[in-house]
């Protein structure tokens, strides 16, 4: 398979975490094998199929864009350094991903402390430039489009006020879709401990996000 | 037929469903339950829409443009950092553009996400943001408005006092909130009264400040419960959790509430390490029910393992309250105890120190340890008055030597363990002061006549036993009077040597009459045979004792006569006898 094609394929079915597991994830172990013997092209594939989850992780827990990128541009660095230790894995495709994700996180946190940052300054920034303008070309009315965006930015205000060690695996498992498993390996505890942290975070956001919830449909 | 399944069986389903990794399968299996179950069906309707939320707030997807911009920039880090040592170098410092600055800051004077959030979520259909509401310190919980918002029965009542019997329990009192139980107690208690805790409500803050578990939320949280005229027991749950993360005004809240709070509020300031315990020393001077609650407070933490309380007690603190903590710990060294008696005088604490078990073994350390001074000596002495301990008595002897008031007490206590020799030895000796040998004598027998009595027949000092004994109570009346331990050394002496001293013993006893003390039929009964003594001079003094003591004459005075002529030439002993004799039996009708 060339890089050409493997490009028809969606992010999520070449990361092998959906659809067909088989095609997608031999195409990322092979450019695996060639990349970790230093093909430039071969890891620009790896950079193209992984990028947008990398920088929307990064984005979820910095929060704003240009952090995420710095982070997500470091991260495929590192991974570019370490790429001889994924040959041993079993499963090279989705040990990548969650390697990836894993020295996105890592990279984040230590962003995030290094300037003191806290989470609802994240959310603050998140929110930049996505009022109702984010929404322009739905053909929505104005007043159906405001109450979107309104919906939207306390969705988010609320992701964005868990604290960290609720937030990373919820955006992990609830976002970005990750198993318990994953998670679990790219945060680096027991998998027992993230499915409490998840009953935590799923609890406080219904708490925040109570009334939201109780609207009916379509109203 | 299958039993159908419970409706917590349901839940990982619906987790999952919130989580966006739920099967069609299950998805379905969930739907069919909930045709029959509203609870379930309400969940489930909660969770599409929590999931349909998330679904709408996924940040917009990246754009292709800029992406071969981005690769060329990793490589041409990836270049740029062929360092030696082969690490990568740190990402690249924050440049904050001028623009971005004053949004942030803006963004945080406007007010914090969470707390924005809690105001977003009361105020949702009331105020577009709430933006501006943003409280100064804490999100203030009304707990009254809380309780109009629910239903008559719920936990947010205006006060527990108006409500008896619905009060709400949230664990002990006394310990430490642990906080996951506390939580799912607290969503208990609030199922319990019918109160929906994810309708917009004003305990919404805490509730949500509980999940967040984030320490610093924590503490707002509960801040503002404390603030509120709220149920005794939600406040003094809040003040719980704010134990550890208490800061200056927290505390001087929860001394303020303490009368109201109780137990809570000396558990806060407890978890809150020295400063609390502190203000829990200074609460404990005060009396009255606050001062008993700090001390009962105090001393549970005395007897935990954590922290011990002494090491944050005031100077001036009332050695009563502070040996009562002090003791309150099973593990409390004794030797502890005795070092803060040794160095304060203070007696709560050698009282502290009697009652360990180790404590005599603490005494015979410390006068192991080094030779006693003159202040500390006196203290040793007194603790040895409490728990004796052999290797004192030198101490004491040389304590009552030098007139220390506390040394005849002590030197009674020795007395099974050599003092009793020691004072027959000082007396005899003439080494110590008359009324502190005086002291001694009583002293020693009043704590136990029949070892002194014992000692002086086996070291032939039964002169020293009387003589001493005499001068002892011959200044003042006594409760332990010697009268018995005077009859009994005139029974049992023996030996030419011991004769004077069993006459004399009489003779004193004839002087001293009736008293206080062992009644006169068992002194008789001692006294009766020696009346027949066959020398006649202790013959005549046990009749001498024996009328002083009121014994019945049951001999004619003249009988009395003949028989103490058998023993001898009359003496003038006898002659007092006769004369006593014949007072007494004139002056009754015969
Ligand atoms: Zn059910």
């Amino acid at each position: 398979m060339t890089s050409r094609a493997l490009k028809l394929l969606s992010p999520m079915e070449q990361a092998g975490t959906g659809g067909d597991p088989g095609a997608g994830a031999r195409a990322i172990a092979e450019r695996l094998e060639r990349a970790s013997r230093g093909d430039r092209a071969a890891f620009s594939d790896l950079i193209r199929i992984h990028r947008p989850r990398v920088q929307r992780v990064a984005l979820r827990l910095v929060g704003n864009h240009e952090d995420a990128e710095d982070v997500a541009q470091e991260t495929f660095v590192r991974a570019w350094h370490g790429l001889e230790t994924l040959r041993e894995a079993d499963r090279p495709a989705a040990a990548f991903s969650s390697w990836l994700l894993g020295i996105a996180v890592h990279l984040s946190r230590d962003l995030q402390r290094a300037r003191g940052r806290r989470p609802e300054d994240a959310a603050a920034s998140l929110l930049d430039g996505q009022g109702p303008d984010a929404l322009a070309g739905s053909m929505r009315t104005p007043s159906a489009i405001t109450e979107e965006a309104e919906t939207r930015r306390r969705v988010e205000l609320a992701i964005a006020a868990l604290p960290e060690r609720l937030r990373v695996p919820f955006v992990l498992r609830a976002l970005e879709g990750q198993s318990y498993d994953h998670v679990a390996r790219i945060t680096g505890v027991r998998a027992a401990t993230v499915r409490t942290q998840l009953v935590q975070a799923r609890r406080a956001l219904r708490r925040m996000l109570g009334p939201l919830l109780d609207e009916e449909d379509g109203r | 037929m299958r039993a159908p399944r419970p409706c917590r069986a349901w839940r990982e389903s619906l987790r999952e469903l919130v989580d966006g990794h739920a099967s069609l399968e299950s998805v379905a299996a969930v739907e069919r339950h909930a045709e029959t179950c509203a609870n379930c069906a309400a969940e489930l309707q909660v969770a599409r829409r929590m999931r349909g939320l998330l679904d709408g707030a996924a940040v917009a997807e990246l754009t292709r443009a800029g992406e071969e911009a981005f690769i060329e920039g990793v490589f041409s880090r990836i270049d740029s950092d062929r360092s030696p040592t082969g690490e990568a170098p740190p990402l690249r410092p924050r440049r904050l553009a001028p623009r971005r600055a004053v949004q942030l800051g803006a963004a945080s004077l406007v007010l914090a996400a969470a707390a924005a959030l809690l105001l977003v979520v009361r105020s949702h259909t009331a105020r577009p943001h709430g933006l501006e509401e943003r409280p100064s310190v804490a999100p203030r919980v009304d707990l009254a408005a809380a309780a109009d918002n629910a239903p008559a029965e719920t936990v947010g009542a205006r006060s527990a006092a108006d409500r008896p019997g619905r009060e709400l329990v949230l664990g002990d009192e006394r310990a430490p909130l642990d906080l996951e139980r506390f939580t799912a107690d607290l969503l208990h208690a609030l199922d319990a009264t019918g109160f929906d805790p994810y309708r917009s409500s004003d305990l919404q803050p805490l509730l949500l400040e509980l999940d967040m578990l984030d320490p610093t939320d924590l503490a707002r949280g509960a801040r503002g419960v404390l603030g509120t005229d709220g149920p005794q027991a939600l406040r003094g749950a809040a003040a719980r959790l704010l134990g550890p993360r208490a800061d200056v005004r927290d505390r001087a809240l929860l001394r303020d509430q303490f009368s109201t709070l109780g137990h809570a509020a000396a558990r806060s300031l407890l978890d809150g390490g020295e400063r609390g315990v502190r203000i829990l020393w200074s609460l404990s001077a005060e009396g009255g029910e606050r001062g008993a609650i700090a001390v009962d407070a105090l001393a549970n933490a005395s007897a935990g393992e954590d922290l011990d309380p002494l090491d944050a007690m005031p100077a001036e603190t009332d050695p009563s309250i502070a040996a009562r903590v002090a003791i309150a710990s099973p593990d409390r060294m004794a030797r502890e105890l005795l070092d803060r008696f040794l160095a304060t005088g203070e007696s709560p604490w050698l009282d502290a120190w009697a009652t360990r078990e180790d404590a005599e073994d603490a005494l015979a350390q410390t006068l192991e340890r080094r030779p006693p001074r003159d202040v500390e000596r006196s203290r040793l002495v007194r603790a040895t008055t409490l728990r004796p301990v052999e290797t004192a008595l030198p101490m004491v002897m040389a304590a009552l030597v030098d007139g220390d008031r506390s040394a005849p007490a002590a030197l009674a206590a020795l007395l099974p363990l050599g003092g009793a020799d020691a004072l027959l030895g000082a007396t005899a000796s003439g080494r110590l002061r008359s009324d502190f040998e005086d002291a001694a004598w009583r002293a020693a027998i009043g704590a136990n006549a029949d070892l002194m009595l014992e000692a002086a027949l086996r070291e032939g000092a039964a002169a020293v036993l009387v003589s001493a004994t005499m001068r002892a109570f011959a200044a003042e009346a006594s409760e332990d009077n010697p009268t018995l331990l005077l009859v009994r050394l005139a029974a049992r002496a023996s030996g030419d040597r011991a004769l004077s001293s069993r006459i004399d013993a009489l003779l004193h006893l004839a002087a001293i009459g009736p008293q206080s003390g062992p009644p006169a039929p068992l002194l008789l009964d001692e006294l009766a045979p020696l009346r027949q003594d066959p020398s006649p001079r202790l013959a005549a003094a046990a009749w001498m004792a024996w009328q002083a003591l009121g014994g019945e004459l049951d001999q004619t005075p003249a009988a009395i006569d003949r028989a103490l002529r058998r023993g001898g030439p009359p003496t003038a002993l006898h002659a007092r006898l006769t004369r006593a004799v014949g007072r007494r039996s004139g002056a009754r009708p015969h």
